[in-house]
């Protein structure tokens, strides 16, 4: 795939997506989503956000509102970092907290915004996350690896982030929240949404075939982890792509652990990891529409997984026996090229333009020697 | 010294940095002045076109705000770049220039002659590079201010001929293709395919044919005049013998008739030297850098030259 100067390029249409989804403790049905969708040139949300949003026009179980969610967490004023071990400084993202963020703007920059949804995953993709506690924190790491921790930021109704994009290579925007201790068990979230940006990548590093967290403080417990055949398949996830992924637990593969894949269209596919605690999940046409092709529609994709920790501790005051991770890997789907893109034809053409090109300097040939 | 194999070699290291280099890790970034397609997988350095037609493909406020910065390092870098160079970028670099220098070696070897178009058409044909380089500037511009599909989007990578053929050199396929899904990409990506087609049958008879209507050649022919290579004629010492123009990949008629200006990179000229190499004339025509002398055409080394070839 192209990678284009100065990077900068906005990944046409992709919607940046950053999903926190968590079933607590205390019962399975109670489900807390969110993410973030980038608002695109125009203040418009992604087309498949759109589509999300009629689709559940009238209301659904996933646009509850938020309210009451929260009344799990708190919000110490200890160090929160130590789960994520991230750098220090780095606590910057809170819900409804001002402050600047996003780090230091630097030449050329391009800030980004991504709006924060809440709910259940997809029905929830309907409507930005407004009001209501929020604990989680954010980062955006940057393709040299470097941590931006972002900042949550209240624009009418709705909170956003943002972030800037600078030189080409892959990002990440990431989620954690570690707060919350309920039945006598810990839960983290952590949550990742990479993306790639085309333009001048730094170094060598960006050439890795995966989302490497590459924490300079640390890395995260849970992680899901993706890799990629190409640059192509990195830059969009296509419909028919094989999404392959491994699962690591305090930097190493987890075995046996259930992973799954959500669609839009809340089609759903479970699998246990294998024995280096890798999975893959070919990504389905999950939606057939008549009328003109749109490139860029884009369907949300959430891959998420979870693991306990037998480990009693003590947090803030508030005892638990085992502590509960979960991990999302949010990522765009786009629809497969062969809909629009025709090998054979160029085939065709270009056997065709051959020989008739051939043929014509060939008879052009003969006939100066005739006339000679 | 022979320069052509010298040439030979360096465009043979530079399309194996080029196109391969980025598997280990070899960036030259992506601002360089020659056609180095963006679309090959792990390009070792990419054109600067496409990104200029994506940065042009912005609305005029930013063009005029923080992106304006960025599109003036590009186009800065680039520019800086032919002036370092000057137009050695196509006749020595650029890998679209090395595969039809290689199959017109191929016909060589075939021993088929090669075709000429008559100086008139030369001339005529000679302002289509810069008709391509306006519509690669001016589409991305509509795009971002008049409300232009985003279907234009890049125009001339869709249809330059080095997007579908440059990533075969690696196996991939991905690029060749006809995109059915609005009127301006069926267009365009079928003439990439055209023009494909027409790039080994037409290159075989016909030496740098792609070269005469590149845009690329029209952007650096901008800074001809300031680069620090330069070919130089002394019009004193030229006897008209036609041995250079005979010589020109790019059938430079001026090359020969020329007798008064001394600079003599032309909007055609690829600076692959092969003129002085063919002259016979001592220092007739000579290769500066900086002004100072690089290569200069000898009777001697002629001779040397001439001998050679018919040993071989």
């Amino acid at each position: 795939m192209p990678r284009f100067s100065s990077g900068r390029l906005p990944v046409l249409g992709i919607g940046l997506a950053l999903l926190l989804q968590a079933t607590t403790v205390e019962a399975v049905a109670e489900t807390r989503t969110m993410w973030l969708g980038l608002v695109d040139r125009d203040g418009q949300r992604p087309s498949q956000e759109r589509t999300a949003a009629d689709r559940t026009a009238g209301g659904g179980p996933g646009e509850r509102a938020p309210a009451g969610q929260g009344a799990g967490m708190r919000m110490p004023s200890g160090d929160r970092g130590a789960d994520m071990r991230m750098p220090s400084g780095d606590r910057a993202a809170r819900g409804g907290s001002g402050g600047e963020g996003g780090g230091a703007r630097s030449h050329g920059e391009r800030m980004q915004k991504a709006l924060i949804y809440e709910g259940v995953f997809p029905q929830a993709n309907a409507r930005p996350a407004g009001a209501g506690p929020l604990d989680a924190r954010f980062w955006l790491e940057r393709p040299d690896h470097r941590l931006v921790p972002l900042t949550v930021r209240q624009e009418g109704p709705r909170r956003r982030v943002e972030f800037p994009t600078g030189t080409g290579g892959d990002y990440r925007l990431i989620g954690y929240d570690g707060d919350r201790v309920a039945g006598g068990s810990r839960l983290h979230l952590y949550a990742y949404y990479g993306f790639m940006m085309h333009g001048e990548v730094p170094g060598k590093v960006q050439r890795d075939t995966a989302y490497r967290p590459g924490f300079l403080g640390g890395t995260p417990r849970l992680e899901i982890v993706r890799f990629f055949d190409n640059d192509g398949d990195r830059y969009r996830s296509r419909v028919g792509h094989t999404a392959r992924v491994q699962v690591l637990f305090e930097g190493k593969p987890l075995a046996n652990a259930p992973i799954s894949l959500t669609t839009s269209q809340d089609w759903q596919r479970r699998l246990q990891t294998d024995a280096d605690g890798k999975a893959e999940f070919t990504l389905i046409k999950e939606e057939f529409r008549d009328g003109p092709i749109d490139k860029n529609r884009t369907a949300l994709f959430l891959l998420q997984t979870e693991h306990v920790e037998d480990s009693p501790g003590n947090y803030f005051g508030n005892p638990y026996e085992r502590e509960r991770f979960v991990a999302t890997l949010a990522f765009q789907v786009f629809p497969d090229s062969n809909e629009w893109e025709s090998k054979r034809v160029a085939y065709l053409i270009f056997v065709f333009t051959t020989l008739v090109g051939g043929a014509a300097i060939v008879t052009q040939r003969l006939r100066r020697r005739t006339r000679a | 010294m022979n320069v052509q194999r010298l040439r030979l070699l360096v465009q043979a290291i530079s399309f194996v940095l080029l196109i391969y280099g980025g598997a280990v890790a070899i960036d030259f970034g992506s601002k360089l002045p020659t056609f180095s397609c963006a679309f090959v997988e792990d390009v070792g350095g990419g054109c600067f076109l496409i990104a200029l037609q994506h940065q042009l493909a912005r609305p005029l406020p930013a063009l005029l705000g923080t992106m304006g910065v960025t599109l003036l390092v590009l186009i800065g870098t680039a520019a800086l770049l032919a002036v370092v160079l000057n137009k050695a970028w196509c006749g020595w670099i650029c890998p679209v220039g090395f595969l039809q220098d290689l199959i017109t070696k191929l016909r060589n070897l075939i021993g088929i002659d090669l075709s000429r178009l008559p100086w008139s058409s030369v001339k005529r044909y000679r302002s289509v590079k810069y008709v391509l380089l306006a519509l690669l500037i001016l589409l991305p511009l509509a795009i971002g201010n008049l409300g232009l599909s985003r279907d234009w989007t890049a125009p001339f990578c869709q249809m330059c001929p080095a997007r579908p053929l440059l990533p075969l050199l690696k196996g991939d396929t991905s690029e060749f293709h006809v995109d059915f899904s609005s009127i301006p990409t069926l267009v365009l990506t079928t003439l990439a395919i055209v023009l494909a087609g027409l790039f080994v049958p037409v290159s075989f008879v016909k030496r740098r044919f792609f070269c005469s209507y590149c845009p690329m050649l029209a952007f650096l022919s901008l800074f001809d005049k300031v680069g620090l290579l330069s070919l130089r004629k002394d019009g004193q010492r030229c006897t008209r013998c036609g041995s250079c123009y005979r010589a020109c990949p790019m059938e430079i008629r001026e090359i020969e008739e020329e007798k008064v200006k001394t600079n003599l990179v032309t909007q055609d000229c690829i600076l692959c030297l092969r003129c002085v190499e063919s002259c016979p004339e001592n220092k007739a025509l000579t290769a500066t850098f900086l002004g100072i002398e690089v290569f200069r055409a000898s009777e001697a080394g002629f001779l040397e030259r001439q001998s050679k070839k018919t040993e071989q």
